[in-house]
């Protein structure tokens, strides 16, 4: 995680209280982070993960897009660790691609939904008011949809394809991000240095750059991890079904749509990608909820 | 409680508005010409192409074309696919037993599990049985529901052979079968939510298991199943009905994929066929209804919050 | 009921009652070796400040200690029965039954989700096993009973539509809707403004002696003591410091805590005046000093003396004693009808206002 440059003691005037700048709530929040063994396992697992998964093509040993149909559905061995699909191809190493694959799309949906939420609940938090509650009924009408459904309806109209998935997921996931960003930012607005800095005439946009943008990372930090973990889900959902990465490219979910039309022949074909999913949306939740955890004052809910 | 019912019918009204115009937007982000699809493809003329431009009312503007869409529901009138000429609310109708009674199902099952977990995890905290619980919660959380449905597929289907792997048998016909061919989607759909619900109300119920008038049940001598199931389940039960509002969604949501394992005819697979045959009414018509259902829960969620927390319904 | 004990015996009887609590430092004696009884028809008060050990004392009669965290030894008995140790499905047949509770907290010691009807109907229900009906009708009858306005109305309503008065009257209604014969009050007017005190006293006093029970009565407040008990049983960290007869104790307490405790009531009109309080606080159990548990904040400790040895409990005849090595030299001042004019309190060795060898902190 890198630390913004930005970050420095506001100007507040003496009369505000003593505003908690930005790197202050940070320090107590890694320190609270630390002591959360779990979370810190899992958040080393996933850069484990991802190194191992980012570096695929400079590791792996095979050709994920290349294989023998001679080898077709053989069961794990020495030389294929997962054993091969239908096509040949070794299982593991499109297991790596397809976890590449899984968390970069999981990454660009979540920003999706971030440069969708961020913005709206920055307004809609700190603009109060109308703006606010017309931002809101958007956002409790997209709450309304079933997420799956929505994706889907997305991709339908937008048509399959991975770049679409990650659009559509990211459009359901910024609901999420829109409340927490506007919560946090209703709660700092209230606060003294806040309305001071205000009272000073200091324009909206340093105010929010100041004040309200470093008291909200860290909520921020928590609704990353867990919305991560539901984007790769929802993800592999769509791959699932044929609606997200399309061959001979695969991801995680794709995989294991292949493995379910095999699961007759060749069942161990599931056990790779299905474990690898879980347990990366498993350390993505049990570091989202220690992040959650380490919060400490401006604990989320 | 009428009072309270009232309000929330009246907020769901601009929702559903907003939901509405959503779904009608979603067509004007497609990429390609609908008229030119619902005329035949590349192959029709541009006389045939203007026709159906004219026919969908694709030549009015938006605004007009919106307000015959919000016209076309309150009369019933979603549109008709445009591969069958089907209703799509006839299509809807057709699939949706289905696909509710799969959700019903799946919200059994997660009780089934979750109410029994959650208060054992509750009234013993940190014991082993909390510890397991919580454990198998939290991968249940992590794993997606396609997953647990093929890990059921391949155990209980092809290798035991107790249930049916794939296939649908309507309830007129075999209830028994009925039964059966929705027990195994059921659980697929049914365990993430038994892990978010059981997590929730092991919380809730700590929560209210410390509370003082938990101390005066106690003390009146009523019994441990008086004092946790009567006298905190009602109060622990009330957050966890949020949760299980939320999952309502989820679980409509995950319908798709489980009909797509076990071969399900319910609106899931409705429509996955409709996105492949760019099929826009019939997206555009589950999709409204789906949203409908989830209002319409959240509004018995709210109502049966009411009956919990009696504080509310004066509100 | 005189100084000799009725030939039925004490109908509760505890006898060394010690109790462990684990907490974050480790696990902690809040109660330690405390023994006394309540006689048929008795009135007790279990009095001391916060952290003396009186609550714990009274909820472990009843075994509502959570089970995971604390260790009781000891006897407890009611009837001549062993109470410490039973299962809890049988300890539920004694529970709202032959003994019942009402707690300090009117305001969250009734379940907001339910009717008050529901909630002491159910107690009959269960420990009378008659229908629902009966149970409503019995339900009425002790709303009224504690004076509870328009009972018959007031069933289907719940917690939050009363008042704390009220509900500490529902709370009490229920407790007696079985005629328990005896009755555990844990501080049961310290919530409530000082006219409603009154009344809520009162009522309970004219409900004691028409259902001839028996009431332990749990308080810090030796002004309610007065009024209501027949004996004291003073509690200071975890130990029994005194006991007597309450006329006696007021008149002539025992133990520099008492007398503290008596100093600390208000008497007579004290409107504009401040009370006086004991200063500092019962030291944690983790914190216990040595020797006679109170010397620190007693304006009576003598080095070398209070300090060195834990004063053990001795009987000094009358069915009193004490837990103060000086007792004999001292003479402690109390207030009361017979000893010390109209409630005026004697100053004679307490002096200023300012306490010597308290710690104030």
């Amino acid at each position: 995680m890198s630390v913004e440059p930005d970050i420095t003691v506001p100007a507040a005037p003496a009369a505000a209280g003593s505003p908690p700048t930005g790197t202050a709530v940070r320090v107590g929040f890694l320190r609270r982070f630390r002591r959360q063994r779990a979370a810190v396992a899992a958040l080393a697992i996933l850069v484990l993960i991802t190194l191992a998964a980012v570096l695929a093509p400079w590791w792996t040993l095979y050709d994920p897009a290349g294989g023998s149909l001679s080898d077709a559905l053989s069961g794990p061995s020495g030389g294929h660790w997962l054993g091969t699909d239908d096509l040949g191809r070794d299982v593991f190493t499109r297991m790596m691609y397809g976890a590449r694959l899984s968390l970069g799309a999981a990454v660009i949906a979540v920003g999706v939904a971030m440069a969708i939420g961020l913005p709206l609940g920055l307004i809609a938090g700190y603009a109060g008011g109308l703006v606010d509650s017309a931002i809101m009924r958007v956002n409790d009408a997209l709450m309304s949809f079933p997420p799956l459904i929505l994706a889907i309806s997305i991709v339908g109209f937008l048509g399959a394809g991975l770049t679409n998935a990650m659009i559509a997921i990211g459009v359901i996931y910024a609901p999420r991000f829109m409340r927490v960003v506007r919560g946090a930012a209703m709660a700092v607005r209230e606060e003294t240095y806040v309305e001071a800095a205000r009272m000073m005439g200091a324009p909206a946009h340093r105010i929010v750059r100041r004040h309200v943008l470093p008291n909200i990372l860290s909520p921020l930090l928590v609704e990353i991890s867990l919305s991560l973990g539901f984007a790769i889900i929802a993800e592999a959902s769509l791959s699932f079904i044929g609606l997200g990465v399309q061959p001979p490219s695969a991801s995680l979910g794709s995989m294991l749509g292949e493995a379910f039309r095999h699961l007759r022949d060749a069942p161990v074909y599931a056990i790779g990608p299905g474990v690898a999913i879980m347990i990366i949306v498993l350390s993505l939740n049990v570091l989202g909820d220690g992040l959650r955890d380490s919060l400490g004052r401006r604990a989320m809910r | 409680m009428l009072r309270l019912l009232a309000r929330r019918l009246l907020m769901s009204v601009p929702i559903l508005v907003i939901v509405t115009f959503v779904v009608f937007f979603l067509l004007e982000i497609a990429p390609g010409d609908p008229a030119r699809l619902a005329a035949g493809g590349q192959a029709a003329s541009a006389a045939d192409v203007a026709e159906a431009r004219h026919r969908l009312g694709l030549d009015e503007p938006l605004w007009t074309r919106y307000w015959h869409f919000i016209e076309g529901l309150f009369t019933g009138d979603l549109g008709q696919s445009i591969f069958s000429g089907q209703p799509v609310l006839s299509a809807i109708a057709e699939r949706a037993p289905v696909s509710l009674s799969l959700m019903a199902g799946a919200l059994i099952v997660a009780m089934l599990i979750a109410l029994p977990a959650g208060i054992i995890a509750a009234t013993r905290p940190g014991g082993i049985a909390d510890r397991v619980v919580m454990l198998i919660s939290a991968g249940g959380v992590a794993m997606p529901n396609f997953l647990i449905g093929l890990l059921l597929v391949l155990v209980f289907a092809l290798n035991l052979q107790i249930f049916p792997a794939t296939g649908y048998v309507p309830f007129e016909q075999s209830p028994a079968r009925w039964f059966q061919s929705l027990v195994l989607p059921s659980v697929a759909l049914g365990v993430a939510a038994a892990a978010e619900i059981a997590r929730f109300l092991r919380a809730s119920m700590l929560d209210v298991l410390d509370q003082d008038y938990i101390r005066t049940a106690r003390a009146k001598g009523i019994g441990v199943r008086g004092v946790v199931g009567k006298h905190a389940m009602k109060n622990a039960f009330a957050p966890v009905l949020t949760v299980l509002g939320l999952q309502v969604r989820i679980l409509l949501g995950g319908t798709v994929v489980i009909e797509q394992i076990f071969n399900l005819p319910g609106l899931g697979s409705l429509t996955v066929k409709a996105v492949f045959d760019r099929d826009y009414p019939i997206i555009q018509g589950v999709a409204i209804s789906a949203a409908l259902v989830v209002v319409v829960a959240n509004i018995l969620v709210d109502v049966a919050y009411g009956y919990l927390n009696p504080k509310l319904r004066a509100a | 009921m005189g100084l000799s004990k009725p030939a039925a015996g004490p109908l509760l009887e505890i006898d060394r009652l010690s109790v462990d609590i684990r907490g974050e430092h480790g696990v902690a004696r809040v109660v330690d070796e405390v023994s006394f009884a309540v006689g048929p028809r008795e009135t007790v008060a279990l009095v001391g400040e916060s952290g003396s050990g009186k609550s714990v004392t009274s909820m472990s009669v009843l075994g509502l200690l959570p089970p995971r965290i604390t260790r009781t030894r000891g006897s407890v008995r009611f009837e001549g029965r062993e109470l410490l140790g039973l299962r809890s499905g049988e300890l539920d047949r004694v529970r709202g039954d032959d003994i019942a509770m009402i707690f300090q907290e009117p305001m969250t010691s009734l379940n907001p989700a339910f009717t008050i009807g529901e909630q002491i109907a159910e107690q009959v229900r269960c420990h009378r096993g008659v229908s629902r009906k009966a149970a409503r009708d019995r339900a009425v009858e002790v709303l009224d009973l504690v004076g509870v306005p328009s009972a018959a109305e007031r069933l289907k309503a719940y917690p939050h539509e009363f008042s704390g008065g009220m509900r500490q009257r529902v709370m009490m209604a229920m407790a007696l809707s079985c005629e328990p014969k005896l009755l555990i009050a844990d501080e049961p007017t310290t919530a409530l403004d000082v006219t409603i005190q009154a009344l809520v006293l009162s009522e309970l006093r004219a409900l004691q002696e028409r259902f001839g029970m028996s009431v332990l009565f749990i308080t810090h407040d030796l002004g309610v003591v007065a009024e209501i008990a027949d004996r004291v049983v003073v509690m200071y960290g975890g130990h029994l410091v005194e006991t007597g007869r309450t006329a006696e104790v007021f008149a002539a307490p025992q133990h520099p805590y008492t007398e503290a405790l008596l100093r600390s009531v208000p008497q007579g009109d004290t409107t504009g005046s401040r009370l006086w309080s004991i200063p500092g606080a019962i030291p944690t159990p983790e914190a216990m000093p040595d020797g006679c548990r109170f010397h620190p904040r007693c304006p009576h400790a003598k080095p070398g003396v209070c300090d060195a040895d834990e004063p053990p409990l001795e009987p000094i005849g009358d069915g009193r004693s004490s837990r103060c090595v000086r007792r004999e030299e001292l003479r402690l001042s109390g207030i009361g009808g017979d000893a010390g004019g109209t409630g005026a309190l004697a100053a004679e060795p307490l002096g200023g206002s300012v306490l010597p060898g308290g710690d104030r902190k």
